[in-house]
């Protein structure tokens, strides 16, 4: 029943989305190709920042204040390794089977002896965390980013990396947890899980309102640009970050460059 | 008992999946010989630098942070060039007043930057990863930033060569380019509310790196 219904979710929101990259409408001058619904993508951005400032924020501020370092690490720890799946399921479907086993091996050693993933017992015996979901899986597989979506109260995403909100959830055991516990007991875990999110966030939050001039841009930027470093495990190749910057400069360079900047 | 078969359902699925593909290629570079190059040696003055700035922290202020940094910074960066490349082809439109405007107050919001960062030290230390080859004779440094506990972060520079020898041009931090950043910004600001009020911006941003 539970798959069946999983498995509907997820054709509907393939359905919708490729849906969405299928209408999209004749290219504008003034429209940026990676973000050509700015308009809408800045109002959800909008949105999103108004609850996080008013509702999230101070709740994950007060969290960070006092809730002792070990207890948020131990929490994270858990929300992690619920969320675990998610990441062997994406090792094994980019190839990775040695890393998708050694990942299984730690979730079971996390879940038993890290007494349901409240301690990382699996990282000292050489067994580290990885970061994988659906979006970086598409990546591997040579689907093209898409354009830009900002999914409202959830955050930066792309037409590739949105189907993987889907997967994500319905491969993290928080999902099946409603059909063997009560509602009082996953109501609170699934709120803390919420706050625990938000409060890992907190410190690139920080960066964006130190250093954006415009923090939808700077949200934007550092997220597409984060994604393409994660789909390369953290090790792009050279050619990567061949980006146009540079020949835009050569072609409007008006001057022979002179190293001491005495030009200007 | 359905959480049991959920899993079941993953493994079995994992299984599969393990069955049908095979392991994709490497994307692993060779590294470069262990030789220290000079580009390296450009970095590891910053980086000592900012070491520096951080044991000293309390002592020095923002303002010592800042005057230590400050000469460092512009014999280890380029920074003509990351302002002029931050705004792309709306530089030339500037006239040279303008230009030079921009280069002061861009040079300025850098080095406060890094004063304003990189002032609570807790044992951290860089390390040298490896050094690519990149398109256009420039160089990538990568290091990373590795405190006594917790999760590394990544520190990668390109460089260029120049008259003056190699010069930083970018920093990426864990992936993500601060040139880029800035260029979609600033091109944005410029062209919907113009120069004033872009250098308007980075002016209170400069100030904002002294209360970080």
């Amino acid at each position: 029943m539970t798959h069946k219904r999983t498995a509907t979710i997820l054709l509907l929101m393939c359905a919708l989305l490729s849906g969405g990259c299928a209408t999209t409408r004749p290219t504008d001058a003034s429209v940026d190709p990676i973000d050509p619904n700015e308009k809408t993508n800045r109002k959800f951005y909008d949105f999103t920042d108004m609850v996080d400032r008013n509702v999230l924020a101070p709740v994950a501020d007060a969290y960070i204040k006092y809730i002792p370092n070990p207890m948020q690490r131990s929490i994270g720890n858990f929300y992690d390794n619920l969320a675990y799946p998610n990441v062997i399921l994406n090792d094994f479907l980019q190839g990775k089977v040695r890393q998708g086993f050694e990942d299984s091996l730690r979730f079971v050693v996390n879940t038993t002896i890290g007494l349901g993933g409240l301690f990382d017992m699996a990282a000292p015996m050489g067994l580290l965390q990885h970061d994988e979901d659906f979006g970086q899986t598409l990546g591997v597989w040579g689907v093209n980013t898409g354009s830009y979506l900002f999914v409202p109260l959830i955050g930066p995403s792309t037409y590739r990396d949105a189907p993987g909100i889907g997967v994500s959830a319905v491969s993290n055991l928080l999902f099946y947890a409603g059909s063997f516990a009560s509602a009082a007991v996953v109501g609170p875990v699934t709120v803390l899980g919420i706050i625990d999110k938000r409060a890992r966030l907190s410190g690139p939050m920080r960066v964006r309102d130190q250093a954006a001039l415009d923090p939808y841009l700077f949200v934007r930027e550092g997220f597409l640009q984060q994604r393409k470093h994660l789909i390369y495990d953290g090790d792009p190749p050279p050619e990567s970050f061949d980006d146009p910057m540079y020949e835009e400069l050569e072609q409007s360079k008006p001057i022979t460059k002179s190293s001491t900047g005495s030009a200007h | 008992m359905k959480i049991l078969r959920a899993i079941k359902f993953l493994f079995y699925f994992q299984l599969v999946s393990a069955m049908f593909l095979i392991a994709p290629a490497s994307w692993a570079e060779s590294p470069v010989p262990a030789e220290v190059s000079d580009a390296q040696q450009v970095v590891a003055r910053l980086h000592d630098a900012l070491i520096k700035a951080m044991r000293e922290s309390v002592s020095l202020g923002y303002k010592g942070r800042y005057e230590l940094l400050a000469p460092v910074i512009d014999q280890t960066h380029d920074i003509d060039f990351i302002a002029r490349t931050s705004l792309g082809a709306n530089w030339t439109q500037l006239s040279s007043e303008q230009q030079h405007t921009f280069i002061d107050v861009f040079r300025k919001l850098s080095i406060g930057t890094y004063a304003g960062w990189f002032k609570e030290y807790g044992g951290e230390q860089f390390e040298f990863v490896e050094q690519q080859q990149m398109p256009r004779e420039q160089v990538m440094v990568r290091s990373k930033l590795v405190p006594p506990k917790g999760e590394p972060v990544r520190f990668d520079y390109i460089l260029r060569h120049e008259k003056a020898g190699w010069r930083i041009v970018n920093i990426l931090a864990d992936g993500v380019s601060d040139l880029a950043l800035k260029r979609v910004e600033y091109r944005a600001i410029l062209q919907r509310d113009g120069f004033a009020t872009l250098v308007d911006m980075l002016r209170k941003k400069i100030v904002l790196t002294e209360q970080s």
